[in-house]
């Protein structure tokens, strides 16, 4: 075994999660069994982990395009686009610690528009019971 | 975080599978090499992506199979150092606390590289973190914690030697049990944000 290039792309989760899911079609699954065991348990373990993950709330590649060109208007490195698209962060704390240096970087306006854009585009199925309690405590 | 390693490799094409159109039959033997498995300073491979090239088959006297050069495209899980990540608290003791994602379970986090006023308690068998006086925030087991990705070390275990078989199985469980794993990660919880996911939503 020869590694020609060892970081030769990135992926992001939900392609991963795109292409395992694919090659496990249940069409194919007499094929995808000659593939051995680990292949199955280890394809099985990473669906599972990612599908508890932010990526399993995009719906279509349509709308990671959409946040993808969101995100391009910032002064982001690649890698901390990729972190925002892999954990879609909805809170301060977690922009920033996505972020290196956010403060300096990025004003609060643009991490709110950025919150918000991700809220809009990747709405949380429980957010209007949130909603709801939040309210209820301001009043 | 996923990445894409080139590969190229050598595979045996056992006799049984000629009447299998190529691509697959490399893909399945490649899956059964590499899937789940620790490439040695590269990662966890996962799945093969694409294929990039295939050379002709060769033969070697004696064997029926055929050895196919092929260069190929695998789907490695490799965290970067700075990533963020999100795990479950497998255990705490006095040197750290462990934690394990779903497919991996080799992540520690040192005592050292917790918040400032850590403290571990026995009683509870627990990390806690004190921001302030009033306050105690605990790790507990099967908390969901996020961390980041400080460092990364790899193994070179060997292959295992022939006697092995015929020593005492007791002791082959304890090694197994205690031998140095070949990929393993120690990240941190130093920051705002990391910690568990709970303190901070």
């Amino acid at each position: 075994m020869k590694v020609l290039i060892e970081r030769d792309k990135f992926l992001s989760d939900y392609e991963v999660l795109e292409h395992l899911k694919a090659t496990q079609n249940p069409k194919d699954k007499k094929k995808s069994k000659h593939g051995g065991l680990e292949l199955e348990i280890v394809s099985k373990e990473i669906i599972s982990f990612l599908e508890d993950r932010a990526c399993s709330q995009i719906e279509s590649p349509d709308k990671f395009k959409q946040l993808m060109v969101f995100l391009n208007q910032y002064d982001l490195v690649k890698i901390e686009k990729l972190q925002i698209m892999n954990s879609l962060p909805r809170s301060m704390v977690h922009v920033h610690a996505v972020i290196e240096e956010c403060d300096q970087r990025l004003n609060e306006d643009s991490v709110n528009s950025l919150i918000d854009k991700i809220n809009e585009l990747f709405p949380l199925p429980e957010n209007d019971e949130e909603d709801q309690q939040q309210e209820q405590q301001s009043q | 975080m996923f990445i894409l390693t080139k590969l190229s490799d050598l595979i045996r094409l056992p006799p049984h599978t000629f009447n299998v159109p190529i691509h697959q039959a490399l893909t399945n033997e490649i899956h059964k090499k590499y899937s789940n498995k620790i490439i040695h300073n590269v990662g966890l491979a996962i799945s093969i992506w694409d294929i990039e090239d295939i050379k002709e088959g060769l033969l070697r006297p004696g064997d029926g199979g055929s050895h196919v050069e092929i260069t190929f495209r695998m789907i490695v899980w490799k965290p970067f150092i700075g990533e963020l990540l999100e795990g479950v608290v497998t255990d705490c003791n006095v040197e750290g606390i462990k934690v394990k994602l779903d497919f991996f379970d080799e992540i520690f986090i040192r005592k050292e590289m917790l918040f400032e006023n850590c403290e571990f308690k026995g009683v509870e068998r627990a990390w806690c973190w004190k921001p302030d006086d009033e306050n105690e925030l605990f790790i507990d087991l099967n908390e969901r914690i996020r961390f980041r990705v400080e460092e990364e070390a790899f193994y070179n275990i060997k292959p295992r030697t022939d006697n092995s078989t015929t020593r005492d199985p007791e002791e082959d469980e304890a090694q197994k049990t205690n031998r140095t794993p070949p990929y393993a990660i120690y990240a941190s919880c130093q920051a705002a944000g990391t910690g568990c996911v709970s303190w901070w939503d």
